[in-house]
């Protein structure tokens, strides 16, 4: 069943079909012909993959993120961040990495990030002398900050699908997070300095505090969530719908450039990035019942441990793998799949499940900005109106630095796993 | 009768919109309540969570018509880039024949599900658990006339072919920021890929 499941699958993909169909239509054939399952199984299985109180953390996010960048928050974020790095020789290329990475902690998306942000950053960098495909460049591959900087969408699923603490999680993405922004700073500075881009960035930014002033109340906001979930306050659904509140509060009566009007197409377009995402989920789920009710986990976890004998060479072929999978497949349903399969056998070879669950979204965030299918990519080419190939000479340089990371945060788990110990 | 079978779509796939984002705020507002319950007033809410996650339920089938209607699942696109365009109307067909058993059969078995699990209750509540699992069909025969009315309008050449999220295209997977700058075209709307 599972080779036909697979062939379905991938013929399905191919044709274009909606991913979530796909997934429903490869599983509605093996349970048919090549099973004596009963169909009755699509809608129960699709029912009880949604039915979870963590997950709708995912809903509200979105709709939290979409709220703030309508609110106004882009636009002051990206004030601070140019008033803290705007001095440097390019330091408008600087400015994109930071407010991507402070975008992130109020936005679980990194493609709501790109729009944000890029949406601003692009045309400016553009203006300033940057050349159109490296301000996409920037764009995209700083915009994978937002699936690593909590709260985190890929995270929740993570934590959901292998019974992991979402809070952890989110603690944990914090240092990885940290350090692809801080590498992609540093390659920026020294970048810009060899090529002599960003010569007039300095000019046209307000003072720190200034900017600080206009800003704080937004950047409140990740502390709140973080804060609340690690004090116990809340859970991370619970936080995701007080952002939600909050970025009505700041949005409509703070900064009151939400109005009632704009309402609607932001409600119309989160119901719709809402009912896409958590459709894939529930296919992912009935999808993920038939490959363990056939046993092919425990194969697969045989087979691993029989090849791979230490945890060195188990990671270097996952992270290979999750590579490949990251390039071709859609993050969530990518996540849902494998890590159930995966995690288990990680922890057999005395793997930490909230660092596995780092490596995993790392490298699945790397194939959002890397061809044929990356959504961060393709954001960035809507904003910079280019297309994917114009981008791909620019862009390998970011891939490689965002490599290097990853290869640090597979192999030095205190990246991920230090701020968790300290605090729990 | 093409053009009434799309006015008539126009509407259902507007109102399962509208009850979708009700649905969206309803969840969102008792996460929400629960947490004043809990911390402010002390006393936990026992019926909250569970009305928020059928709710959720129900806001993601009902939101789905409208994502099938702008072509707005996300997808793998390459295979429109590597067909010649008089034959897209094709893979169209038959991209819309998928969708179509897909639905059908939630609405089948659906069905036949929420009509067997109509003695259970939802936990805390005095309430069937069927009118939570009422959703998936429901929503799948509000999606089902969606897809019939977008291939049916790219078949009459009312609506250009192709995904709206394709490469080239500012509508792709576009926020509500760039929304508003953008031409406000009726796909202007869209359900980017959110992660």
């Amino acid at each position: 069943m599972n080779t036909a499941i697979g062939l379905a699958l991938i013929i399905l993909f191919s044709l274009g079909v909606p991913i979530a169909v796909s997934i429903v239509l490869a599983s509605i054939i093996g349970i048919e012909f090549f099973s004596r399952l009963p169909l009755l199984l699509v809608p129960q299985q699709m029912f009880v993959g949604i039915d979870n109180f963590p997950l709708m953390a995912i809903p509200f996010f979105i709709l939290a993120g979409n709220l703030m960048a309508a609110g106004g928050i882009s636009r002051r974020l990206v004030d601070l961040a140019k008033s803290i790095v705007g001095g440097f020789q390019g330091g408008l290329a600087m400015t994109c990495v930071l407010t991507c990475m402070m975008f992130a902690a109020v936005s679980g998306s990194s493609v709501a990030t790109t729009f944000a942000i890029g949406s601003i950053l692009i045309p400016a960098m553009v203006k300033h002398g940057y050349p159109r495909p490296l301000a996409a460049s920037i764009q995209a591959s700083s915009a994978e900050l937002g699936v690593l900087i909590p709260p985190s969408i890929p995270l929740i699923l993570y934590g959901v699908s292998t019974d992991t603490s979402i809070g952890k999680l989110f603690i944990a993405g914090i240092g990885p997070g940290l350090l692809i922004g801080g590498a992609l700073l540093l390659f920026l500075y020294l970048f810009c300095k060899v090529r002599g881009y960003g010569l007039r960035d300095h000019e046209d930014r307000q003072s720190f505090p200034v900017a600080l002033k206009r800003a704080w109340i937004a950047m409140l906001m990740p502390v709140v969530v973080i804060g609340g979930i690690y004090g116990g306050v809340f859970t991370p659904t619970e936080a995701s719908a007080v952002a939600v509140v909050y970025a009505v509060i700041v949005g409509g009566f703070i900064y009151r450039e939400l109005s009632l009007a704009e309402l609607w197409p932001i409600l119309r377009h989160s119901v719709i990035s809402t009912a896409a995402v958590m459709l894939i989920i529930a296919a992912a789920a009935l999808f993920s019942f038939l490959i363990s009710r056939s046993g092919l986990p425990r194969e697969v976890a045989g087979w691993v441990t029989m090849v791979f004998d230490n945890p060195i060479s188990f990671l270097l072929a996952v992270n290979v793998m999750l590579l490949i999978v990251g390039m071709f497949i859609e993050t969530s349903a990518a996540i849902l799949v494998l890590a159930p399969i995966f995690t288990p056998i990680a922890v057999q070879y005395g793997i930490d499940p909230v660092h596995f669950g780092l490596i995993v979204v790392v490298n699945l965030a790397l194939g959002m900005f890397t061809p044929p299918l990356g959504v961060n990519l393709f954001a960035a080419c809507a904003v910079a109106k280019l297309s994917v190939d114009q981008l791909l000479p620019w862009l390998m340089r970011f891939v490689l630095v965002v490599l290097a990371c990853l290869i640090a945060i597979t192999y030095l788990p205190w990246i991920s796993l230090g701020l968790v110990d300290l605090l729990y | 009768m093409v053009n009434h079978f799309l006015r008539f779509e126009q509407w259902t796939t507007r109102l399962a919109l509208v009850a979708a984002v009700a649905m969206l705020i309803i969840s969102v507002s008792l996460g929400f309540y629960q947490v004043i319950t809990r911390f402010f007033l002390d006393a936990p809410s026992t019926w909250s969570e569970v009305i928020s996650r059928s709710a959720m339920i129900w806001c993601v089938f009902m939101g789905a018509a409208a994502g099938f209607r702008g072509g707005f699942m996300m997808s793998v696109e390459v295979i429109y880039r590597l067909l010649p365009a008089r034959k897209l109307v094709w893979l169209e067909l038959l991209i819309a024949l998928c969708c179509t058993i897909v639905l059908l059969v939630l609405i089948h078995y659906g069905t036949a599900m929420t009509w067997r699990v109509r003695s259970q209750m939802l936990s805390g509540l005095g309430v069937s658990i069927a009118w939570a699992y009422a959703a998936m069909p429901t929503g799948a025969i509000f999606a089902l006339i969606a897809v019939l009315a977008r291939l049916l309008a790219q078949i009459t050449g009312l609506e250009a072919i192709g995904p709206a999220e394709s490469e080239t295209d500012d509508h792709q997977v576009s926020s509500p920021m760039v929304e508003r700058h953008a031409t406000p075209a009726p796909s202007a709307y869209d359900g980017s890929v959110n992660q």
